[in-house]
């Protein structure tokens, strides 16, 4: 009650104002029936009710102090019965506490999947360029439940677009570390040329692969590793750069380390070589296996870039028609591509939470 | 601030009264802020004088009680006024209120007219 009339205090000055005006009216009457003359009643009236912006102030006063007098005394009478039974509140703060708590991490994870997503640089102009639709009309293999690109296609849409300042794919094998005997698999990517450039990460390191490693027979193929990898396979000594590692059955010689936060597209990857090294496999037109991001020049929107993707995969239709028969590209915001599957759980966990809290709210409050 | 007015019996004692002559002027009817007052000073033959101007933030407490609630309606003189009217808690406020005016009244008078 008090409180609603602490947050409507000025409507209810315009309620009493309008009181006292039906007041003066109603005493002017009575002063007119005594004989008065208009102004004598009116007048008279005035002076016997007093000053009404003083009356009125008076009782927005009350409307204002009633509420902190009440909060005051809630506060009291709740500290008072807490002290009475230290074993409810204990309970009552640790379940809200817990409540607080979950939502903090819930909000925390939120925050850190929709706004700060990735630990790379201005991670908002980064897209994902995907074959439009989720059932697209392609036989092949696929990369998860979106249709993730084939090489010659993403080589295709490479040379072709404009929107992007550039552009990167990528795929996510495991490799195998041994040299014969027991396999030891590890997470790997293999990555285009402008994988590291594109996403603006520096090493920790040594350096990290360029577009020049981006072509195919290489003598001596790069590898770039993780900080984890690093520490526990050389010690963290820098005279891992230049050493070789297996990979497939492959030599590849260490070139960089990674800083101890890279954590894209996965939390876990330890081992980053080049596309070309998967050979004749690129030339597969039913494998996909690419995920193709691009970063976004200055100026040009994701309408624009989209409107572009459209007509490159036209033309690509145009000239393969069997293969890309009904083909699209579309692209949307990295951080909607990554969180696409995710979102939607993560906001019902929100939600439960919040619920959760509730909860402690209501059964604290109703509990004394 | 018109509350503590110079009127000829208005002291402490009707301050804090007024809340019960109030309750005790609605008992009988809904009543508009000026016949309330009206009412009580011709009831008691106008030895009691209440100040209009401390009438209604005492109406505006009461009601933040519980203890009366109010609506828009006409007057006598077909003018829109805001009355009162007794919740079942006023009206339980009241028979309380009563009874520790008579008792209050009485100690008092015990105190000055020793038996």
């Amino acid at each position: 009650m008090s409180l609603k009339r602490f947050l409507r205090r000025s409507r209810w000055d315009d309620e009493r104002a309008r009181e006292l005006e039906a007041h003066l009216a109603i005493e002017s009457d009575a002063n007119l029936a005594r004989g008065m003359t208009p102004q004598q009643a009116r007048d008279a009236a005035r002076r016997k009710l007093g000053n009404t912006t003083l009356v009125r102030e008076e009782i927005y006063r009350m409307n204002t102090i009633a509420f902190l007098e009440a909060l005051i005394q809630d506060l009291r009478h709740g500290i008072r019965l807490l002290r009475l039974n230290p074993g409810f509140a204990a309970v009552a703060i640790l379940s809200l506490a817990l409540g607080v708590g979950a939502n903090a991490t819930m909000f925390q994870l939120l925050n850190a999947l929709r706004i700060r997503t990735l630990p790379v640089a201005q991670p908002e102009q980064l897209a994902a360029v995907r074959i439009a639709g989720d059932n697209p009309n392609r036989s092949g293999s696929f990369n998860g439940r979106h249709a993730v690109l084939t090489n010659p296609l993403w080589e295709r849409i490479r040379d072709r677009q404009e929107a992007f300042s550039s552009v990167f794919a990528w795929a996510s094998p495991e490799f195998d570390l041994s040299t014969g005997g027991e396999s030891r698999p590890v997470d790997g990517l293999w990555v285009s040329g402008d994988f590291f450039t594109t996403l603006e990460v520096v090493p920790m390191l040594g350096r990290v692969l360029t577009s020049t490693d981006d072509r195919r027979g290489c003598a001596s193929p790069p590898a770039v590793i993780s900080y984890g990898f690093w520490q526990r396979q050389f010690g963290g000594s820098a005279s891992a750069l230049g050493r070789t590692v297996t990979l497939d059955g492959e030599s590849y010689s260490v070139v960089g380390v990674l800083a101890r936060d890279f954590t894209y597209p996965r939390a876990r990857v330890d081992m980053i070589a080049t596309l070309p090294m998967l050979g004749s496999y690129l030339d597969l037109r039913q494998v996909h296996l690419l995920t193709s991001i691009g970063r976004l020049r200055p100026g040009v929107t994701l309408e624009a870039a989209q409107r572009e993707l459209v007509s490159i995969a036209a033309q690509l239709e145009q000239e393969h028609p069997r293969e890309n028969a009904g083909f699209s590209v579309t692209t949307r915001p990295l951080a909607t591509d990554l969180l696409g599957d995710v979102r939607r759980p993560i906001l019902v966990l929100f939600g439960a939470v919040c619920v959760v809290a509730l909860q402690h709210l209501a059964t604290t409050a109703g509990s004394p | 601030m018109p509350k503590r007015g110079n009127a000829p019996i208005q002291g402490e004692l009707l301050q804090g009264t007024l809340d019960l002559l109030i309750l005790k002027t609605l008992a009988l009817g809904p009543a508009h802020g000026h016949t309330i007052a009206y009412a009580i000073e011709h009831r008691s033959e106008d030895v009691l004088q209440v100040e209009h101007g401390s009438l209604y933030p005492a109406l505006h407490r009461i009601e933040d009680r519980g203890w009366i609630s109010s609506f828009w309606g006409t007057s006598e003189n077909n003018r829109r006024a805001r009355y009162y009217r007794l919740t079942p808690e006023g009206r339980k406020q009241l028979t309380e209120q009563t009874n520790r005016w008579d008792e209050i009244v009485r100690a008092i008078n015990r105190v000055l007219r020793p038996a």
